[in-house]
């Protein structure tokens, strides 16, 4: 008997974790997800193994070998894309095999040794399969001239079905989470888990400091060489995989802590992942990158609250986009006859908010109609038709705001004295900026009063507050 | 108005204070004791230039003319002299006739007030302008006096400034004397490490102390530390909580068998024996006690609310801060002592410090501070110790313009790079032929192989294709492919680390600098296929942990590649270590 | 340098050095260029190759690009493990089809 488990490591809905992990090395209690499928594979008795791998494959390669840690045969086939991944069933040689085991890397079903079977799982609401089924040899060329997942379950429905209810999944980060709960409420049982039992519900690794006043809750998992700080609550269904500092008074419930991450002080993590400076909270399935490492937790409460105002302001952005788009066009054409030199001028800017160090700095570049330098000279109307509509396919794609500080090169940032900077880099960019709104002079003092006002005061409503004026500017006049 | 001619000289006779000036109000001439009265007045200038004009706006050469009847006061600048008179116009030139104009009473007896016959006074004005005149000089004399007299005020409050200062100096120097004897440790010398220290002392003696204890070659103990306040008391406190240091640290117990104490030991000891002293006197000190293992290349510290450690990692080039956990001495007994261990290497640079070199000001008000120190420490981290202690001695004075209210003291501790701990060293020469790779592999193979990191082939692998895109970079872009060149590669292996160094003298070409390397994972998998080459680079940053270019004055090039091949340089900290 | 053979109407490069470097990726370019020319399916066989570096990998590069100038396909299998480490730091496999033994290749090309 022989295993291919596909695994191309990529998940559209968890493209934050994707940038440093392909799915199956997705850390799980204590080891990659792929490991558990393996051993769990080995359990039913079979020592060969196939991998289609396309993200990151090093990574894989390297974690797993040759598989002789295991007592197997590991052959990994490399393929270009998730799409081709099925494409490889077809050059195997499966001629010396009857019934081949065909898994997925993002699921884990509870499965015997059968003939042919086909198993699916219930989720939300929907049956459906979950890349697991027991199949004859030779329908393999079969299978791998289908594209897709259903495509293949269409074509696999005469085979015996069954739905299974005993499965681990992490394909999305609301899976991961509750596979973790499973797994810790004992309704998964034959996982390997390679931390002790302490009490009931509650797994401790080795070399964990847990001072006396932590209060934990069953059920719990603690990786290896974890550190607690005092009074830290750890309120059950909580995985907090190995060498996490967690600092005092934090209060932890049902959450999946990635190996090496920090929590700071006081904090409350509740429905969330957190994996280094990245908190992702499941019930919204929002992904938050967190730029100072350590007020991790104050940002937390406003996450709902933030993800929303985002997706307003950018689909207000693209809303506004299209239905600018003729004045856009009229624009170019205008400035194409009656302006002398160039019409396009675009300029980079770094993405904030952003870290101190440079090296973190990400650029992005922004098209407008005008020279950096004029800007602050515009009349409101021109600076509408000039730089605001065409900004706003870059609001509409998230890499900038309505309202901000105004966006600068990373020459210029550098070049801002140190105090200023920092103000900087944790504002966020914008069009409209208060310096224009408020027609200040050009002078460094000035601007740098601006900025600090708007950092120190940055909020929806002063951000409405400066649009609004800013729309008043553009109808009637700027004196 | 009659025209009466009238002699210059009895003008001058009637009045000897008169302006001749011409129709441009330049001064043409001025009566005989106007100039003995003001010598400075010369001919050919603007009258403005001497005076002040008082009693009109518009003062102009035809206003003068139409009103002849107004009165006019002239103030000498510099001085309250003041005239008073008319302007008399002639032909194309004008004349002020005025008297001597007084109004405070001291000057009374010079103010005319005769009207009447000016001839007959004439005589009688004649003493008074020389009354006045007396009067100046007597005036200018007085002033005289009380300038000399200041001036001599002056000296003897220097004279006084210099006798104290001299004394406050010799008493200083007293104290630093005793400082320097009881408080500050001398430098042990060791191959090993290098230690330099930097101490500038204040106006005060203070209770900054630091010491260090030689226990065999492979290990160092080195405590500083700074006692609550300044001046004697401070001193003594620190003079004594050092006697009780040195003690603790050379005592062996049983227990340990005649190894060397571990530092939470004998700082327990410490702790216990001086405490309820320290509490007693109601003062505290901050210390740290510092143990360099250079078998396990491993830093424990145990601080007591000290300054933070600067660590210069040489691996990653950045400063990592050690900071302590216990409350400082003397506040109250600690049970349980934490301890910080952290890993070393050759190449990487401790600093240790007392707050005085965080606190010194500018005029500004402005502190030195932490990052300004991590900044200085990592701009010299490559020069040698006392070189880095020079540095950070010039920046700080620089940044307080030799300003200092709270002592100095810095110590920085260099692990020197011995080729007596380093396990391999080898040299090789090849010509600039590309068909030398292969030796050169081999080569590195043959060396790194020794260590059992490198046994693993993948491991192995990753070093030998960097070093192989580096010699056929400098091959290739280095000497353009002209063959008759040579490289040598040196192989060095540390405690932590493995380096391979090419020298060459070709075209300088920085490869250590990672804005010329091309992010393979930022491109696209469209334009990856069109790519001819610029994967060397990426491969030579991706596979090792540091490239570092140097070029000297002879137009060697120096490439050193390094790998970290003992990956567990992570920070562990415990509180129950010293329960064995 | 290499040994060429034509199955059906598939090319088939054995290559017979064991290192790919600067020493002699150009030879290789040069070889390749005029071999692969008019071919609409080509195979190399790297299982000889222990080493690869970057100027090696521009060589391969160069190869593929000659070959689908023509429309035609390039594809590599048996590619040792060290090759492969250097493959997949510059993300190869998202350019090359890589198969693991000769039999995949033929059978991906449809020739059984």
């Amino acid at each position: 008997m022989r295993a291919v488990i596909v695994a191309p490591g990529y998940s559209e809905k968890m493209p934050l974790l994707n940038e440093y992990y392909p799915i199956s090395m997705v850390p799980f209690l204590g080891k990659p997800f792929l490991q558990h499928i393996i051993e769990s594979i080995i359990n039913l008795g079979i020592q060969k193994f196939d991998f289609v791998l396309t993200h990151l494959p090093e990574t894989i390669e390297n974690f797993f070998g040759d598989g002789k840690r295991w007592g197997c045969e590991f052959t990994f086939h490399l393929v270009k894309s998730v799409e081709n991944a099925y494409q490889v069933l077809d050059l195997v040689d499966f001629s010396e095999e009857e019934t081949i085991l065909l898994a997925h890397e993002a699921y884990l079903p509870q499965i015997q040794l059968e003939d042919t079977h086909v198993y699916c799982i219930n989720s939300q609401d929907r049956t459906a399969w979950c890349g697991w089924a027991w199949l004859n040899a030779e329908k393999m060329p079969d299978i791998a001239k289908l594209h897709g997942f259903e495509k293949i379950h269409e074509h696999l429905i005469d085979i015996p079905h069954s739905t299974i209810t005993k499965y681990l999944s992490i394909i999305s980060y609301a899976d991961l989470l509750d596979s973790a709960k499973k797994v810790l409420n004992k309704d998964f049982e034959s996982l390997l888990i390679n931390a002790k039992e302490i009490e009931p519900g509650i797994w401790l690794s080795r070399n964990v400091v847990l001072p006396s006043s932590t209060k934990i809750k069953a059920p719990a998992y603690i990786g290896e060489n974890c550190r607690f700080d005092q009074n830290i609550h750890v309120n059950g269904n909580v995985v907090i995989e190995e060498g996490c500092i967690i600092e005092e008074k934090s209060t932890i419930e049902n959450a999946v802590v990635f190996p090496k991450s920090y929590i700071g002080e006081a904090l409350d993590l509740k429905n969330v992942i957190v994996d280094k400076n990245r908190l992702i909270n499941t019930e919204f399935d929002a992904e938050i990158e967190i730029v100072d490492d350590f007020i991790l937790g104050n940002l937390n409460n406003n996450v709902l609250k933030k993800t929303l105002l985002r997706a307003f302001s950018r689909a207000l952005a693209l809303v506004l986009f299209l239905f600018c788009v003729p004045l856009f066009l009229t624009t170019i054409l205008v400035l194409k006859l009656f302006r002398k030199g160039p019409v396009f001028f675009r300029n980079s800017y770094v993405l904030l908010p952003t870290k101190r160090d440079e090296n973190l700095w990400q650029s992005c570049k922004l098209t407008s109609f005008c020279p950096k330098e004029s800007i602050n000279t515009l009349s409101a109307q021109s600076h509408f038709f000039l730089l605001f509509v065409p900004s706003l396919w870059q609001v509409a794609k998230g890499k900038m705001h309505f309202v901000g500080v105004p966006p600068r090169n990373k020459d210029e940032v550098k070049n801002l004295p140190k105090d200023w900077r920092s103000l900087y880099t944790s504002s966020k960019c914008g069009v409209i900026t208060e310096q224009y709104v408020k027609s200040l002079a050009n002078t460094k003092e000035d601007i740098y009063a601006s900025e600090a006002f708007y950092a120190v005061s940055a909020g929806f409503k002063q951000d409405l507050r400066l649009a609004i004026k800013y729309l008043g500017q553009v109808i009637f006049f700027r004196k | 108005m009659k025209n009466i001619t009238i002699s210059f000289e009895s003008i001058n006779m009637l009045f000897p204070l008169h302006i001749v000036l011409d129709d441009k109000l330049h001064i043409v001439s001025t009566g005989s004791k106007l100039k003995r009265l003001y010598e400075d007045i010369l001919e050919g200038e603007l009258l403005e230039k001497y005076f002040i004009i008082h009693g009109t706006r518009s003062f102009c050469y035809t206003t003068i003319c139409e009103n002849t009847n107004q009165s006019y006061i002239l103030q000498l600048r510099d001085s309250h002299i003041k005239l008073k008179g008319h302007f008399v116009k002639q032909e194309s030139m004008c004349i002020f006739l005025c008297q001597l104009f007084v109004e405070s009473e001291e000057y009374k007896p010079l103010s005319l007030k005769a009207t009447g016959d000016f001839l007959l006074n004439i005589k009688s004005y004649e003493k008074k302008i020389d009354d006045f005149i007396e009067l100046k000089k007597s005036l200018e004399e007085q002033a005289e006096v009380i300038k000399e007299k200041e001036r001599a005020l002056a000296e003897e409050k220097e004279r006084s400034r210099i006798d104290k200062e001299k004394h406050s100096r010799s008493r200083k120097e007293i104290g630093f004397k005793i400082q320097k004897a009881l408080l500050l440790g001398r430098l042990p010398k060791r191959d090993n490490l290098t230690i330099e220290v930097l101490n500038i002392p204040s106006q005060e003696v203070s209770g900054d102390f630091y010491d260090f204890f030689n226990h065999d070659t492979k290990c160092m103990d080195l405590v500083i530390g700074d006692v609550m306040g300044k001046g004697i008391a401070a001193a003594l406190v620190a003079a004594a909580l050092k006697g009780v240091l040195i003690r603790s640290a050379s005592k062996r117990n049983l227990t340990t068998r005649g190894q060397v104490t571990p530092p939470q030991k004998i700082m327990k000891m410490v702790d216990e024996d001086i405490t309820p002293e320290l509490i007693a006197l109601e003062t505290f000190a901050t210390l740290s006690y510092n143990r360099f293992d250079l078998f396990t290349h491993k830093l424990t510290s145990v601080d007591y609310g000290h300054t933070n450690i600067l660590h210069y990692i040489f691996m990653t080039e950045e400063v990592n801060r050690i900071a302590g956990q216990n409350l400082p001495l003397g506040v109250q007994q600690q049970p349980q002592l934490e301890i910080t261990i952290e890993s070393f290497d050759d190449n990487d640079v401790f600093l240790f410090y007392s707050d005085g070199i965080l606190e010194a000001q500018n005029n500004e008000g402005e502190m030195f501070g932490e990052e300004r120190l991590i900044e200085t420490l990592k701009k010299s981290s490559s020069k040698s110790s006392s070189e880095i202690v020079q540095t950070i001695k010039s920046d700080l004075m620089r940044f307080s313009e030799g300003e200092f209210k709270d002592d100095v003291t810095c110590i920085a501790v260099k692990i020197e790079e011995t080729f007596s701990q380093t396990k391999i060293y080898n040299v090789m020469l090849i010509t600039s032929r590309l068909d030398e790779l292969k030796r050169v592999r081999n080569y590195i193979t043959e060396t790194a192989s020794k260590i059992s990191y490198f046994q693993e082939e993948k491991n192995l692998n990753d070093l030998l294709l960097a070093a192989t895109e580096v010699v056929s970079n400098i091959i290739r872009h280095g000497y353009n492919n002209d063959p008759g060149n040579v490289i040598r590669i040196e192989v060095s292996v540390s405690y932590s680390w493995i380096r391979v160094c090419f020298v060459d003298k070709g075209i300088p070409f920085s490869m250590a600098n990672k804005e010329n390397v091309n992010d393979i994972q930022e491109i696209t998998d469209e334009s990856l296929k069109e790519m001819e080459g610029g994967f060397g680079l990426y491969i030579i940053h991706s596979l090792v942990d540091k490239v570092n270019y140097r070029r000297d004055s002879k137009g060697n090039n120096y490439l050193d590649l390094i790998k970290n091949f003992q990956k567990e340089t992570s920070r562990i900290s415990s509180s129950n270590l010293d329960e064995k | 340098m290499f040994t060429t053979e034509t199955n059906n109407d598939i090319l088939l490069i054995t290559l017979t050095v064991d290192v790919l470097d600067a020493s002699n990726n150009n030879d290789f370019k040069d070889q390749t260029s005029e071999v692969v020319k008019q071919q609409p399916k080509v195979l190399i066989d790297m299982s000889a190759l222990t080493f690869i570096d970057s100027s090696g990998l521009g060589a391969i590069l160069s190869c593929l690009r000659n070959c689908n100038e023509n429309k035609g396909k390039l594809k590599l299998f048996a590619i040792s493990k060290t090759v492969r480490t250097l493959f997949e730091l510059v993300r190869m496999h998202k350019v090359f089809d890589i198969y693991n033994t000769k039999e995949e290749a033929l059978a991906s090309f449809g020739a059984k």
